[in-house]
């Protein structure tokens, strides 16, 4: 999270409600993304039943991630690989500051990893004097503009190409275009310096195979690989939750995953990294370090409510489905996992609940989340449930608190109920009117309290001078009509 | 055939007119249709705030007005989405409650679930000489399966030209509180949501949710649009109704 | 944190005590169904494997040639070189293309192969030198797959990870009997082999959207990929 940001959701998303590049080209990425994926995975046929597959073996690895992540770092251990074991983000980032300092590090190359960033890991090796560099393109220009990325799959959606021209530039001191071509051009020759200097390259990872102890990396463009060959030593951070049993439960995220994220059958790189090489090798690194990482994501496990958050294989499919996610982007959301991922997952795993709690109200509770994940996550139920945790602990303002209660007194009878009701509909009625096809607004009343929020961008609807109890009184003793159309009545069902 | 009807608290007080012809279509195809006056609200917009208690509440009062009916049937997907979707883990620390409103559950019915799936009628005899769009409304269709019934009964209407909405399955932004409370993110998607509705050079636009309708009026009325929006059981009702 | 107490809170939390074995489950990757057909509801069943792979890795942005002899294998990778006129290559061990009647490569091309024969730290150090200005990289593969057009390339002392991802075009000799449905038989062989200490799934050359959603072909790996494949082998 940038230091400039505002500190609460309204406000990040009123700064990207008025960012007309930034609203087209969310909108450009995540029509795209979609488009790619709905025609990706109806190829193959019976995505939903990928979709189970995906679910069940998702939720036994949780179920057993004990078990699963021993083997894997038994497995890892037997191949020479360094386990490290975190238990917070603070543990995380010493543990990486010890493996810099025992190689002198000067230069520290990374890969894609969001779970760096959820530690903040960049900031730490800063402050001591390391250089610290994204290698992956969209990362690249995040980390040179001084943001946080803003889609988990394409980091700099939010950029275009003069922006980008101009980072460039004034990183490498030479002068380009604004054409892919060139821009493209002059990451890759500036990245090889790095690749080549660096004394540790860090990769995040994808999932890590348990019967192997080996860790995989899906990627596009090749910087996986090469901070995975070229520096002596390599770091691999990872959630504790990102492993699976064995090498064929492999081929079945390697359909989900990628498909789901870009429309792409298999990313043009799938990299497996089985500890540091071996004796005889030419190349890739002498030292492998993996670090687990838990971070809040143990407190999630046994809480049936929320354990199957953890299934998630970070592919943003929710992300380009969300229509939330489409109007403001990822940063509007202040955390490093945007969208109804991040929107549960943040509050879940954070310490300061009260304030990234109202990241679960970011939401009209569409279900489209839902529908899009490969692996089923119940997103739209999560949300409801971590609002009823916000309001349990205490943290809902109190004019919601006291309207609600009210609410719930008033359902309990209708004569309260209709008797409230009713006045609302007598107050807009003669105190406002009908405004329904006034084009300007909000007006006196309309502009009172919460009404506003509505009056802002819609017209309130026509005040009724009846409510439906009303007419039921004359529609109660209604004759029937005969019925019209061809079909008229089919099959009556004992009427 | 008894069926109990369901109003909803948006209908109720701003809509009744959607309630009046779900009552009437009903009630030719052979339902002797009653309306329990107690009834209040499905406790949706506490349940989906959080606030549980309140949502408990409105869930007793709606158990008490249904727990005797053979069917029961609504005009909104989103209302009748929570019975199904969420009335059972209201209750899910009450075994006798669970059982008893687990049965009233299995017998709500969305208006055009009834219609296509209980009543089997797609038909109803209508004759409707315009431009329509139609917007699946989220509830309905992610919650509750809401599929082709409703285009099924459109599709079946003398004369009505059928355009699809562009992004029809994107959300008009309502959700209830969140409207109000993320009313410019909800702005934004709305208008949206209308600016595709232009795109289609409807007359009229038609759904299963007053909740969505009456949000996607609001905001097609500020832009000065001619489109008119209807009740999937208005448009059914007054375009066949006797002259 | 000591891994014990990490795997132990992880019990712990899932409400049991640590254990030995997983629970039992019916699901275990792909369904059978996949495995009979992966190439999805709408693919032609008449074309071979070889000619799936060659129509899906084009698309891919790769380049496939299919020839029906080593010899005329041999003919298309000097028709390829004369086109691409590198000033060095870099390739795996001799004994990696010992059926391929390639000798000529070592001979009349700048082309190196590397492995290590002496001392090990010299010829890291070449090789990181060499491949780093590398034109071009040639490599066999341990298997390719037809629906997502992959090649497997496993490593170890004679098949180095730097041939095939620095130098600018990476090209790849493969034999039609390599040539699997899907990527799936080469994972179940490494479930029971000892898995080698990297294995690189490549199904084309790199690329990336990430400017403006532009697809650009060639970014941190080989800008081109050519696989050479010989039917009936």
């Amino acid at each position: 999270m940038t230091h400039q940001q505002p500190k609460t959701l309204k406000k990040r998303a009123d700064i990207a409600l008025h960012d007309d590049f930034l609203r087209k080209a969310v909108r450009f990425t995540t029509d795209r993304l979609r488009g790619r994926k709905e025609e990706s995975s109806g190829a193959l046929g019976d995505w939903e039943e990928w979709r189970e597959r995906g679910r069940q073996v998702r939720i036994h690895t949780v179920a057993n991630l004990d078990y699963y992540l021993g083997e894997f770092t038994k497995n890892m251990e037997t191949a020479g690989g360094h386990m490290h074991f975190a238990a917070d983000a603070d543990e995380a980032r010493k543990i990486v500051a010890e493996i810099a300092d025992s190689k002198n590090t000067k230069i520290f190359a990374k890969s894609k990893s969001m779970i760096s960033e959820e530690v903040h890991l960049n900031h730490m090796l800063e402050e001591k004097g390391i250089k610290v560099v994204e290698t992956d393109l969209g990362e690249w220009i995040v980390q040179l503009a001084h943001e946080t990325p803003s889609h988990i799959i394409i980091p700099a959606i939010h950029k275009n190409k003069s922006q980008i021209q101009e980072l460039f530039e004034d990183e490498g001191h030479e002068k380009l275009a604004p054409e892919t071509k060139v821009l493209a051009g002059f990451a890759r020759r500036r990245m090889r310096e790095t690749f080549e200097k660096a004394d540790i390259g860090m990769t995040g990872c994808n999932f890590a195979i348990a019967e192997s102890g080996s860790v995989v990396m899906f990627s596009n463009e090749g910087n996986a690989r090469m901070v995975s060959t070229l520096p002596k030593t390599q770091i691999i951070m990872m959630g504790m939750e990102r492993v699976l049993p064995t090498w064929v439960d492999l081929e079945l995220m390697a359909n989900l995953l990628p498909r789901s994220a870009t429309g792409q059958k298999l990313t043009v790189y799938m990299s497996a990294v089985n500890g540091p090489r071996r004796a005889g090798e030419l190349d890739g690194p002498e030292e492998v370090h993996v670090v687990v990482l838990d971070n809040g994501r143990s407190k999630i496990l046994g809480d049936p409510e929320f354990q199957d958050v953890l299934n998630c294989i970070r592919c943003g499919a929710c992300l380009n489905v969300c229509p939330v996610y489409r109007q403001v982007g990822g940063h509007a959301y202040g955390s490093v996992y945007p969208g109804p991922i991040g929107a549960v997952l943040t509050p879940l795993i954070a310490e300061d609940k009260k304030a990234w709690g109202e990241l679960a109200y970011a939401s009209s509770l569409c279900g489209a989340c839902y529908v899009a994940c490969p692996v089923k996550i119940p997103l739209h139920d999560m949300l409801v449930h971590l609002r009823r945790r916000h309001v349990e602990a205490g943290y809902s303002p109190v004019s919601e608190k006291i309207a609600f209660a009210g609410f719930g007194a008033a359902a309990k009878s209708s004569g309260v109920f209709n008797s409230a009701a009713n006045a609302a509909r007598w107050v807009q009625l003669h105190m406002i009117g009908d405004r329904s096809d006034q084009t300007d607004g909000p007006h006196g009343l309309e502009a009172a309290g919460p009404v506003a929020g509505w009056s802002n961008h819609r017209a309130l609807p026509s005040p009724q001078k009846e409510s439906f109890h009303d007419l039921w009184k004359l529609l109660k003793d209604e004759p029937a009509e005969t019925p019209g159309g061809t079909d008229g009545k089919r099959d009556t069902h004992g009427a | 055939m008894k069926v109990s009807l369901f109003v909803t608290c948006l209908v109720d007080q701003f809509f009744p007119d959607a309630g009046a012809s779900t009552v009437r279509l009903l009630r030719r195809y052979g339902c002797d249709v009653s309306f329990p006056p107690g009834q209040t609200c499905c406790g949706q917009p506490a349940f989906n705030s959080g606030y549980v208690n309140a949502a408990r509440e409105a869930a007793k009062n709606h158990y008490k007005n249904f727990a005797d009916a053979d069917y029961i049937v609504s005009p909104s997907g989103s209302c009748t989405g929570m019975v199904h979707h969420y009335y059972r883990e209201l209750f899910a620390d009450d075994p006798v409650m669970l059982e008893k409103v687990s049965a009233m559950v299995d017998k709500t019915y969305e208006f055009s679930q009834f219609m296509v799936n209980v009543l089997g009628v797609e038909d109803v005899g209508a004759t409707f000489p315009h431009r329509v769009t139609y917007h699946p409304a989220c509830h309905g269709m992610r919650l509750l399966g809401i599929q082709e019934e409703p285009m099924r009964l459109l599709r079946a209407i003398r004369d009505i030209e059928l355009i699809e909405l562009p992004k029809a399955e994107d959300c008009c932004g309502f959700g209830g509180t969140f409207s109000v409370k993320l009313s410019d993110i909800s702005g934004a998607m709305v208008t949206e949501k209308s600016e595709h509705i232009e795109e289609t050079r409807a007359e009229y636009l038609i759904s299963t949710d007053m909740g969505c309708l009456m949000n996607i009026n609001g905001n097609l009325r500020r832009r000065g649009s001619k489109v008119k929006i209807m009740h999937l059981a208005e448009l059914l009702y007054h375009a066949s109704a006797d002259k | 944190m000591e891994r014990d107490a990490f795997l132990n809170n992880i019990a712990s939390k899932l409400g049991r005590k640590p254990s030995q074995i997983p629970s039992s489950r019916e699901i275990i990757g792909v369904s059978e169904e996949y495995k009979q057909n992966p190439f999805g509801a709408g693919a032609p069943k008449s074309t071979s494997l070889a000619e799936k792979f060659k129509a899906e890795f084009e698309t891919n942005g790769g380049r496939c040639l299919l020839v029906t002899s080593m010899a005329e294998a041999s003919d298309q990778l000097r028709s390829v070189l004369n086109e691409l006129e590198p000033k060095n290559i870099v390739t795996w061990d001799k004994s990696e293309f010992a059926n391929w009647g390639i000798d000529w490569l070592w001979s009349e091309q700048p082309a190196t192969e590397f492995s290590a024969k002496e001392d090990t730290e010299t010829e890291r150090t070449q090789l990181r030198e060499v491949a780093r200005t590398a034109d071009v990289g040639i490599t066999t593969a341990s298997f390719a797959a037809a629906n997502t057009a992959t090649l497997v390339l496993l490593t170890n002392r004679n098949c180095n990870r730097s041939v095939s991802l620095l130098p600018t075009v990476h090209i790849a000799l493969v034999r039609e009997s390599q040539v699997n449905p899907s990527i799936g038989i080469s994972l179940e062989s490494l479930n029971k082999s000892v898995t080698p200490s990297s294995v690189h799934y490549i199904s084309g050359p790199s690329r990336s959207s990430d400017i403006e959603n532009d697809l650009t072909i060639g970014v941190h790996g080989p800008v081109a990929v050519v696989v050479i494949l010989v039917l009936g082998l």
